[in-house]
């Protein structure tokens, strides 16, 4: 089974600093694999290894993108696909360039993250398969093929339900907590520079009829103080701290 | 090129029950005609239409309606959505497209604007026009801040809205379906949550301070560790849709789009994720703390103060703190 997964290098939002006086938010420059797209890689790899399939990661974005593609290899893919772009472009550009470097691929399954955390449009997997001509499944929790058929495990309204699905498919995976099962490791890492990636030049883009502003924060908040990694009544004496410190206490 | 003119709502109806999103698509398709001094077109997708079609009698004579069924197949039932709605929008020139972003319109909406070939702007929070410009606001970098998006006027735009962030308005004489309807439809008793409402607390809509709770409560005993905390703040409690939903805390304290929209000095939300129709209720208010056993909750990225932990351990060592 010839199986991919579409990855994308965002934002790290937890390192996003909001200026208290003017709103604007700063990126900490610390962008990667997101939480949804480590989920989609990490579910790839075991569907991979349910079915003895070949697994290529593939992603849109700048050089950077290709340490991502490392890790998802160091993870489980056997090869990835770095289609180069530098710059800002709409999700048509983006789900059209993805579409061309997956068709000729013939893969059976498509696995994708969600929803990106960081400008997270949530369409670009809906609008790979609708290029390529096949149908996609969301809110996937777990996707097997040990018999040569996939079957995977969805959400549908809230209740946990399974299909057979004929292939080729794209799968969206749903909304997940905790961390995923599989990881880089370092034994992964090394095996994984011996792997391909494929660079594709995405070429330019047309000029979008979208314009996006700069993001202002919708909260003007002052500095942020986060606790973690605290007993309890350690966590409990410095909120109560500063509770009293902002006189929110009755 | 053609002007492009015309507002075009695709509106859903399930079983010839129109769906509350409907109502703010229509809201916002409205208000967008109304700007730009163009007609409203109201397609009307779905099953069930003669049950709904009375409703739509009343409303203007400028909008009009079309109605076309879908006839959804197992197991993609967005595939007959994609398909008639291709249809509906290729039959006009139309300047903007609501579309639904809701649970099916999220499978739907972007292979509409793909098979099409427009530009989709997702997850939009408002909409309004500047300087005949249509533009859409949306929440970027995880909730964190906002931005617009401008589109050409040249060009046909797609926008799906968040559900519950645009006010509904009635289509004729159907009224916005409310979520204690649906409440009502699914018998969701909330007489059944152990909160303990004899106690006088102030109201949640007025509080200076609100404690509100979400599904990491759990169940009765997260609930009693709240109203302790709220007792020691002399604070109003609050609830997020989750924790209605799952009969943890009473509808009437849900903070949201779905339930009050407050600005207390302080709101300190517990076991709360912080969901984009929750937080359009609570943004404003002056202070947000968050307790939370996944750092990853959105409702860190808005708290001033976040403590990562267990709700179950920290409430009961707080309760103590703010008494000593």
């Amino acid at each position: 089974m010839k199986i991919a997964v579409l990855i994308k290098h965002a934002e790290d939002v937890r390192g996003v600093r909001i200026d208290s006086a003017t709103g604007v938010p700063t990126l900490a420059g610390k962008a990667g694999l997101d939480r949804t797209d480590l989920h989609a890689i990490s579910d790839a790899v075991d569907l991979k290894e349910t079915c003895d399939g070949h697994l290529t990661a593939v992603g849109i974005g700048p050089a950077a993108l290709k340490d991502d593609l490392v890790s998802a290899m160091a993870t489980g893919a056997d090869e990835a696909i770095h289609i180069v772009f530098e710059g800002e472009a709409d999700t048509r550009f983006v789900a059209t360039r993805l579409a061309n470097a997956l068709r000729d691929g013939n893969y059976d399954v498509i696995l994708a993250g969600k929803l990106s955390e960081d400008y997270g449009t949530g369409q670009v997997a809906q609008q790979v398969a609708e290029l390529i001509g096949i149908p996609h499944l969301a809110n996937v929790l777990s996707a097997d093929a040990a018999d040569g058929t996939l079957h995977v495990n969805y959400e549908l309204d809230g209740f946990a339900d399974e299909l057979t699905l004929a292939t080729p498919v794209l799968l969206i995976n749903g909304s997940r907590e905790g961390e995923p099962s599989r990881h880089a490791s370092l034994r992964g890492m090394m095996t994984a520079r011996k792997k391909t990636v494929t660079q594709i030049e995405a070429g330019e883009p047309d000029a979008s009829p979208l314009i996006w502003s700069a993001p202002m924060a919708a909260r003007r908040g002052g500095e942020r103080v986060i606790v973690r990694d605290e007993e309890p009544a350690e966590a409990a004496k410095k909120l109560a701290a500063w509770l009293r410190e902002h006189r929110l206490v009755g | 090129m053609a002007d492009k003119a015309g507002i075009l709502v695709l509106g859903e109806v399930f079983a010839g029950i129109i769906s509350p999103h409907t109502h703010e698509m229509f809201a916002a398709g409205t208000k967008l005609a109304e700007e730009l001094g163009q007609p409203l077109t109201l397609a009307m997708l779905g099953t069930g239409f003669e049950d709904a079609e009375p409703y739509l009698e009343a409303l203007d004579d400028s909008i009009t309606v079309v109605w076309h069924e879908v006839l959804e197949e197992e197991p993609f039932f967005y595939m007959a959505w994609v398909d008639v709605a291709a249809d509906v929008v290729r039959s006009g020139d139309y300047r903007a497209v609501i579309s639904p972003g809701t649970g099916i319109g999220v499978d739907w909406t972007p292979r509409l604007a793909a098979r099409c070939g427009l530009p989709l702007v997702s997850w939009s929070t408002g909409v309004a026009v500047a300087d005949g410009v249509i533009v859409a606001t949306r929440d970027v970098l995880g909730g964190r801040a906002e931005t617009t998006v401008s589109c050409d006027a040249d060009t046909t735009v797609v926008i799906a809205l968040e559900p519950g962030m645009i006010e509904p308005i009635n289509i004729g004489t159907a009224e916005a379906l409310t979520l204690a309807d649906v409440f009502a439809e699914f018998s969701v008793d909330s007489s059944g949550t152990t909160v303990d409402t004899s106690v006088n607390r102030p109201p949640l809509k007025e509080a200076e301070r609100v404690v509100s709770g979400g599904r990491g409560l759990i169940d009765g005993e997260g609930v009693k560790k709240l109203e302790a905390l709220a007792d020691v703040l002399n604070a109003a409690i609050g609830a997020s849709g989750a924790a209605v939903l799952q009969e943890i805390l009473p509808h009437e304290m849900q903070v949201g789009s779905s339930g009050v929209v407050i600005r207390p000095k302080l709101y300190l939300a517990v076991g709360l994720s912080g969901s984009p129709q929750h937080t359009y209720g609570m943004k404003d208010a002056q202070y947000i703390v968050a307790i939370n056993q996944d750092e990853g909750a959105p409702i860190f990225q808005m708290a001033d103060f976040g403590v990562v932990g267990d709700l179950h351990q920290i409430l009961p060592a707080l309760v103590e703190e703010l008494k000593s």
